[in-house]
């Protein structure tokens, strides 16, 4: 290959990884909600609108320092991803499926309204989390937020996998998933843990928000579309499962970079939302999704 | 218990006139069609100005898409994210076919509701086999897809900015191209295609998707072909909205990208929703609510999206089978107590009810 | 005169082997009870022998006509009906849409001569209604043929499917664990609607763990351990053989005790 195609192939890498991650963070959001309830909640992505918004006021506005601002952003989103449970959903008089995705539509729509207030309309500056000195890499120019969207990426899910390994309330969230009924006969508080599910998928979104928007940019409704890549994500990956979500979000990430650079720039999420269709026709499960799972 | 063999079933009986067929659900429908005609006739004598009638021309057209969707979403239990696309393809379909080959508008409207059924169909035959949040996906992607199309192929659909110069439907001579002319033939073509829709429901067709929302092995086990039900009635959903989508594009005679994306089609199920699923006058509430209501909240430009999104957060969690069981228990209370048949609340069929998020 | 007959039907899901060669017939007008211990593959059977399974290899045939993995909807109108043991009421409708429901595969009305409502399909409609009373009479619950069916306590509802898969007049009737779940006199009122069926001329394929009423009701029982039949007869017979009797304490179930 001439040193040209090299470059143009180590650049699609880089930017695909960088999205994929930040797709993966999402999709692990996703694939929690609907493990605690068996639902998709479409306010995935504006956690990560919320998480941008929240970092550039405590940064800017505040003047916090970035040790500070970045896990206060976390806690002050995974706060308002318990909220949307506790007030949104828990209430709610159905326990139809379809009326409980919708209530989240609602949700998103009121959490959009509630951002535009608060931070307007115009799309703001976020600073990246350490100064930007591009550098190359086996012919790639990386900036090292691309670093920090990957390595953040990887501290997060390892993060969540110690959680759900190690500690007794991440065995205790498997376990609700696994079978609601016999958890909570066990004496597993599902309720309380679904609550934390929420916050966890709050904080998913956060950490992307905060680690994309300084490359993209930064405005009340970033996540809508990012929030969408992700649903599509976990679908791919298979639906519930954390591995499936990661390999999706990376494979997603990947697809549609390559495929935006070396097909069509214009249609690019006609290939992201074909290639999803195209495997769910296949493999109705998703990728890795196992048959005969409640989806 | 009864005794053996002393009630011999054999298939298909001649009939034995014990218990009325249907009537009553049939009958109540005709008097909530005709009060909606007689409604729908005197209404201009009270509206002034040429926007209040925009307004209810809009709440026909999505009248349509809803009535459509309704059969497949509170019938037939199949979710869809994804007919604003086919209400966009009849559109653009209309559109493109009259003004830039010069078909006759009628004969666009119908070219264009047949390619959607046939789209509907590729699309159906492998995504209704989907269920629960991968159906969510599969529609919502095929929206995106089809939303993108319709901004990039500018060559053909004129990009973001839109399609100008749509001509408007004539009948002999006679152009509906304002406001008011528009008024008839939506409305006209409203109250036309809830006959079919009704008569439907009230069919063994109809009540074969009933029983494929509460059970699809039961159906099946039952005889009802379930996949291909699906497809159809799919199918038969698309062409409401792809109609719906002509009769916008013939009377605004610009369509933009805009009013096909997915959150045109989340509209469109919330007005299912809203109104009652499984409920045609429900989706006549809904229709009705959804269009007005935006219209309203359009003096609060800026905060559109707080207060739609608050009023139908708090409607989802505390009214969760919309407004119809409210309209019918308004409707049976005024038939006691005026002794007249307004008939607007008979909902046709039992919305299903009930069917939880965990199986 | 063999009505079903399986031949070598033989099913693995990922290694596992759930049917091994198995074979069996039943005879028309007749109570064929299939019985086995957990895990015999009696599930499997009757999901290769109802449309829901393909076999890998082997075949099923009805009234002499090959139906190995033809689909499900297809069975009810060659005379095939079945019920289900998670029942799979349409809980939203009344007990009378039910079984009108039932009578699905004998109707030939498509969507669009619906839509129209042309006269044939308001003739159908009435036909399918007296039908579905007659067969809600015969399970004696014509007296709520409008109440709503997810209402219905959970015995009648296990009747009410009975009568879904009997509306359509078939030549057999695969009941799934028609008992399970009732309560003793529930149980013999149960028996005594399967022993009504054969009085109408309709066989049963009966699956069942209560062994008091497979031996009540059965012309013959087949029985199944590990995929494959180890043993057929009358069931006098059955109880008798040392196979099932080491199969079923095996199996760790005590068998006979009640028959």
């Amino acid at each position: 290959m001439p040193p040209d195609a090299i470059n143009a192939l180590a650049q699609y890498t880089v930017s695909g990884l960088t999205t994929g991650s930040v797709y993966a963070l999402l999709a692990l959001g996703y694939s929690l909600i609907f493990n605690a309830t068996g639902i998709v909640n479409f306010t995935q992505g504006d956690f990560l609108s919320l998480g941008g918004l929240v970092l550039y006021s405590l940064l800017v506005g505040q003047g916090l320092p970035i040790v500070v601002a970045f896990p206060a952003t976390i806690a002050i989103v995974a706060l308002a991803g318990a909220l949307v449970e506790r007030v949104c959903l828990r209430p709610a008089r159905s326990r139809q499926m379809i009326i409980l995705i919708f209530i989240t539509m609602a949700a998103s729509t009121l959490m959009r309204g509630l951002m535009k207030q608060g931070w307007g309309k115009l799309p703001l500056a976020l600073p990246p989390l350490s100064p930007d000195v591009p550098f190359r890499l086996m012919g790639a120019v990386l900036t090292p937020q691309n670093l920090w969207v990957m390595g953040m990426t990887l501290c997060g899910i390892a993060a969540l996998a110690w959680f759900f390994r190690a500690t007794v309330t991440g065995k205790a969230m498997r376990a609700a998933a696994a079978d609601p009924r016999t958890a909570r006969l066990m004496g597993v508080e599902v309720e309380r843990l679904t609550t934390l599910s929420f916050a966890f998928a709050g904080a998913l979104g956060a950490l992307g928000g905060m680690l994309i928007t300084p490359i993209t940019s930064l405005s009340y409704d970033i996540g809508l579309m990012l929030g969408l890549k992700g649903f599509a994500a976990a679908v791919l990956g298979g639906y519930g499962s954390f591995a499936g979500a990661v390999a999706g979000g990376v494979l997603l990430g990947l697809f549609e970079s390559y495929g935006a650079g070396y097909v069509t720039s214009a249609y690019r999420d006609v290939l992201v939302f074909g290639l999803l269709i195209l495997v769910l026709f296949v493999r109705p499960q998703g990728l890795f999704g196992a048959t005969g799972r409640r989806a | 218990m009864t005794a053996p063999g002393t009630a011999k079933t054999k298939g298909v009986a001649p009939a034995s006139g014990r218990h009325p067929l249907l009537t009553p659900p049939a009958r109540r429908f005709a008097r909530g069609w005709l009060a909606l005609a007689v409604a729908v006739a005197l209404l201009p004598l009270a509206l002034r100005s040429g926007y209040q009638f925009t307004v209810l021309n809009v709440v026909a057209v999505n009248l349509i898409v809803v009535t459509g969707l309704n059969l497949l979403m509170g019938y037939a239990g199949q979710i869809s994210y994804g007919h604003a696309a086919f209400f966009g393809m009849g559109a653009y379909g209309s559109a493109i076919l009259s003004a830039t080959h010069g078909v006759d508008p009628w004969l666009a409207m119908g070219v264009s509701a047949c390619g959607v059924a046939v789209a509907a169909a590729v699309v159906g035959v492998p995504t209704l086999r989907l269920k629960g949040n991968y159906l969510v996906m599969a529609t919502l992607g095929f929206n995106l897809i089809v939303d993108v199309i319709l901004v990039q192929w500018s060559e053909v659909t004129g990009g973001s900015s839109g399609f100008v110069g749509v001509p408007p439907l004539s009948v002999a001579g006679m152009s509906f191209d304002t406001d008011r002319s528009f008024y008839w033939l939506a409305w006209g073509v409203a109250l036309l295609l809830l006959i079919p829709a009704r008569n439907l429901v009230h069919s063994p067709v109809g009540r074969a998707l009933r029983a494929i929302h509460d059970s699809e092995p039961g159906a099946e086990a039952c005889g009802v072909p379930t996949a291909s039900y699906k497809v159809q009635v799919f199918v038969l959903s698309a062409v409401f909205a792809s109609l719906a989508g002509s009769l916008h594009a013939h009377y605004l005679g610009i369509v933009a990208p805009k009013t096909f994306d997915i959150f045109k089609s989340v509209e469109f199920v919330t007005m299912c929703l809203i109104g009652g699923m499984g409920s045609l006058w429900g989706g006549l509430a809904g229709a009705l609510l959804l269009t007005v209501l935006p219209q309203m909240l359009g003096v609060f430009e800026e905060h559109h999206d707080l207060i739609f999104g608050a009023i139908l957060l708090v409607m989802l969690i505390f009214m969760p089978r919309g407004v119809s069981p409210w309209l019918r228990g308004m409707a049976g209370r005024m038939r006691r107590g005026a002794g007249v048949g307004l008939g607007g609340g008979g909902a046709p069929g039992n919305g299903p009810e009930g069917r939880e998020a965990r199986p | 005169m063999s009505l079903l007959a399986v031949r070598d039907l033989s099913v693995a899901f990922g290694g596992i082997r759930a049917l091994d060669a198995a074979s069996f017939t039943a005879r028309a007008g007749a109570i064929t009870a299939l019985i086995g211990p957990n895990g015999a593959g009696k599930t499997t059977l009757v999901n290769c022998v109802t449309g829901m399974v393909r076999p890998d290899s082997g075949n099923v045939t009805f009234d002499g006509r090959d139906i190995t993995g033809m689909a499900a909807h297809r069975l009810p109108r060659l005379g095939l009906a079945r019920t289900f043991q998670h029942l799979r009421v349409f809980g939203s409708m009344s007990l009378l849409e039910n079984v009108m429901v039932g009578l699905h595969g004998h109707v030939r009305t498509g969507m669009l001569s619906s839509m129209l409502r042309l006269p044939g399909v308001r003739r159908t409609e009435r036909a399918m209604r007296d039908a579905a009373l007659q067969a809600l009479d015969f399970t004696g619950l014509s007296g709520r043929a409008d109440e709503p069916a997810g209402l219905l306590p959970y015995g009648d509802q296990k009747r009410l499917v009975l009568a879904r898969a009997l509306v359509g007049d078939p030549r057999m009737i695969l009941l799934d664990e028609p008992v399970a779940g009732l309560n003793p006199a529930e149980t013999h009122e149960m028996g005594g609607l399967i022993l009504a069926l054969r009085a109408r001329g309709v066989a049963v394929l009966l699956i069942e763990h209560d062994m008091s009423l497979v031996m009540r009701v059965s012309d013959a029982v087949v029985v199944l351990c590990s995929g494959a039949k180890i043993a057929e007869g009358a069931p006098g017979e059955v109880k008798r053989n040392p196979e099932v009797v080491n199969a079923y304490l095996g199996g760790g179930e005590e068998f006979g005790l009640h028959a």
